[in-house]
């Protein structure tokens, strides 16, 4: 069976829910992604430099996050392109959620053309100390 | 499994070709580390990563954009010199790496740098920059003899 690329898996044990596809037919770009864990979280860092923040959408899809985003086309009508690099286009990238993470409680905000969507851990996976008596 | 007749000359045909490219690749392989070129004080920069870029002409002025991501305003440095524009900076990590755990590392980190040799005739004094949304966007303004003109044709 092929892995698909995209995919981020964020926990790797428990996750027996199955894996969500992309969707988008037409042709999107992979954004680069670090993923790091703290004590109560795990931090997801997208970049997504020229998306518009309006067009960004992140959501919960069994048990999966979803990310799209769209690029403001960057140049007007009456440019010369005299060497292009940038692509004008749709980011995705789907994020598939182990167990151990509270689905209600994800934050995200974009700036400087970086997402950083904060999740965090349910209660049962932070780190307790058992008193001894 | 299809039979061909064996050849000994023809693999000695590709013999030089092959060593032609070992040695392209590798001189590629050295010319990427080496991406920077040199400072005014004569030490190498190294660049780790190359922000991608767009370059293109309106009437009145050039302009360029580059893609850089989370980088602070403070770390970028844009310089020209001749008719050669320097773009470079750092990338720097996030603050909260203590009692971090990393489980992926895919976005670029470190210094980049990425020079651009412009065409003719731009106004060095009146370059501006703006960055917003993780796009940095240079406007060089064309200096007036490279603007285009209409040239008036009496006719007698």
């Amino acid at each position: 069976m092929a892995t698909n690329n995209n995919e981020v898996a964020v926990v790797q044990r428990g996750n027996s829910l199955p894996m969500v596809r992309p969707d988008v037919s037409e042709g999107f770009v992979t954004p680069s992604v670090d993923v790091y864990e703290t004590p109560d979280t795990y931090v997801i860092l997208v970049d997504l430099p020229g998306a518009s923040k309006d067009s960004i959408s992140l959501s919960l899809e069994r048990g999966a996050l979803v990310l799209k985003a769209s690029v403001t086309p960057y140049h007007g009508q009456n440019a010369t392109l005299l060497y292009s690099e940038l692509r004008t286009t749709t980011y995705y990238r789907v994020f598939n959620l182990g167990n151990g993470i509270d689905r209600r409680n994800i934050e995200a905000q974009f700036e400087r053309g970086v997402l950083t969507a904060k999740l965090y851990k349910s209660a049962e996976m932070r780190p307790k100390e058992i008193q001894i008596k | 499994m299809t039979l061909i007749r064996w050849n000994p000359a023809r693999e000695l045909n590709t013999f030089p070709s092959d060593i032609l490219n070992m040695q392209r690749e590798i001189n590629r392989m050295f010319d990427g580390f080496f991406r920077g070129g040199v400072q005014d004080d004569g030490s190498l920069v190294t660049s780790t990563w190359s922000p991608a870029t767009d370059i293109t002409e309106l009437a009145n002025e050039y302009q360029e954009k580059l893609e850089l991501p989370g980088v602070s305003k403070d770390d970028v440095k844009i310089t020209m010199r001749d008719n050669i524009l320097t773009i470079q900076g750092e990338k720097k990590q996030e603050k909260e790496t203590k009692d971090s755990n990393y489980h992926r590392v895919e976005r670029s980190y470190g210094s980049f740098q990425r020079s651009f040799t412009l065409p003719s005739g731009v106004r060095s004094d009146k370059i501006e920059a703006s960055y917003k949304g993780g796009i940095l966007t240079i406007t060089l303004p064309k200096a007036d003899e490279a603007k285009p003109k209409q040239i008036e044709v009496k006719v007698k």
